[in-house]
């Protein structure tokens, strides 16, 4: 079932993203740039987070992580 | 205020010699007994994960960002140390003592061209393991885009513990390497995106080495711990994972942002994993930060996994639950607070509430120190 979403999921997320044509100027940037809005703002607890969930799911991979490798699991 | 975080937005970089260490202990607990109905009834999947984590942000130079991660686990599990004679009732995670480094070296080329590597080092009683990585990161259309492309490899050595206590003199090998297409996109002035891919491909041995398979004798009630014969695990020697992520993070206000992400993943064992999950942040001010986080995550099982088997085996199979199907709930709150300009901490606490009834129950506590 997941490996057809998959597919349309890259699709929809590639054409959304770059299809977005509007530019936000230096000067508009203020809020993008508040501590809040960081998508890597506490390395600590993404690192905690990754592997956690990497232990304990069949799942890996995609939020920056690699999907296995590195440790006792398969 | 803004014209701080403007500055800093557009400077994106450190003055040389400065940089942060934080302390993070977290700790990590599952229970479980055999035939107390959660997971599978006839292994041991109790966890006790008790984690300490050191992380070194340092500037070393104009163009030159040095990350330095050093992990320590104290593990009880469902160990072969901790198990003893139990034999054939093991599973799940690893036991003992891990520790892990993960260094990392970002080089900025130009303003909008950044290198990465990364080296990782990682040892367990029961495996030793070294990394590779590099990536490139390149900015587009005045920083609204910017694109990452990287490249990971792993090299793993499994001892040959067995579910009875059985160790092989040769260990086993497995490669792991990951290629990872990632974009950021600017939308609006109060929203922006991250998306991303991941294929791996794992070759090797990627059986857990002590996960048994409890057989049992056939026409027994269907959790009875009956009389039957316990076996390796045996899973396929090559494994292909595709995972796809995407990101949304919106103001909303001067002090308030919510996030919406989430992650399809795919493997050619048959394991499909859908997760959503929805943040909510909020900045009282003076340093003081919270998050909310739910998180929904399913599982589908491995075409190897099964809770039961009788008197013959399949070519592979696995009794471990963790990659069985199930799906789950997770909720978490972290709060932020700022002791002075170079001092602040933070604490947090999770549940993950699974179908199965392996429930997890996780709090972190850090302190980082920024010099």
């Amino acid at each position: 079932m997941y490996h057809v979403k998959l597919k349309k999921l890259i699709l929809i997320l590639s054409l959304s993203m770059f299809g977005s044509c509007a530019n936000v100027e230096y000067y508009d940037r203020e809020t993008l740039s508040s501590p809040i809005m960081q998508f890597d703002a506490d390395r600590t607890r993404n690192h905690v987070d990754e592997k956690i969930f990497q232990s304990i799911e069949g799942a890996a991979g995609g939020f920056g992580g690699s999907s296995g490798g590195g440790c006792g699991c398969s | 205020m803004l014209l701080t975080n403007l500055v800093l937005f557009m400077a994106q970089q450190q003055d040389v010699g400065t940089g942060s260490v934080t302390f993070r202990l977290s700790a990590l607990n599952r229970e479980d007994s055999i035939g107390d109905g959660k997971g599978n009834p006839f292994l041991d999947e109790d966890l006790l994960v008790v984690q300490p984590l050191i992380m070194v942000d340092y500037q070393l130079a104009a163009d030159l960002h040095l990350t330095a991660d050093l992990s320590f686990d104290r593990v009880s599990a469902a160990s072969v140390s901790r198990i003893g004679g139990d034999t054939g009732r093991q599973s799940g995670a690893s036991g003992d003592f891990y520790v892990g480094l993960d260094t990392g070296l970002q080089y900025a080329a130009t303003d909008t061209r950044t290198y990465d590597y990364k080296l990782s080092l990682s040892s367990e009683y029961d495996y030793k393991s070294v990394g590779l990585g590099s990536g490139i990161s390149q900015e587009f259309n005045q920083g609204n885009t910017k694109v990452s492309l990287r490249l990971d490899g792993y090299y793993d050595i499994v001892k040959m513990i067995h579910f009875n206590g059985f160790e092989e003199d040769a260990g086993e090998t497995r490669t792991s390497l990951a290629l990872t297409i990632k974009a950021y996109q600017m939308l609006t002035p109060n929203l922006h995106s991250e998306f991303g891919v991941t294929q791996t491909q794992q070759n090797g041995f990627l059986s857990t080495a002590y996960n048994s398979v409890w057989m049992r004798e056939a026409l027994v009630g269907e959790d009875e711990l009956s009389p039957g014969v316990a076996t390796d695990e045996l899973l396929p020697s090559s494994r292909s994972r595709t995972s796809v992520y995407g990101s949304l993070r919106q103001a909303v206000g001067d002090s308030a942002a919510v996030q919406l992400s989430g992650r399809i993943y795919s493997d050619d064992w048959g394991v499909g994993g859908v997760s959503l999950e929805p943040r909510f942040y909020y900045d009282f001010g003076d340093g003081y930060v919270a998050r909310l986080r739910y998180r929904w995550y399913d599982q589908s099982a491995a075409d190897y996994y099964s809770r039961d088997y009788f008197a013959q085996l399949p070519e592979f199979y696995t009794q471990d639950s963790d990659i069985g199907e199930f799906s789950s709930n997770t909720i978490g709150a972290d709060f932020d607070w700022r002791t002075s300009d170079v001092t602040s901490w933070s604490t947090g606490v999770d549940l993950i509430q699974r179908s199965d009834n392996l429930d997890i129950y996780m709090v972190s506590f850090s302190f980082t120190y920024e010099f």
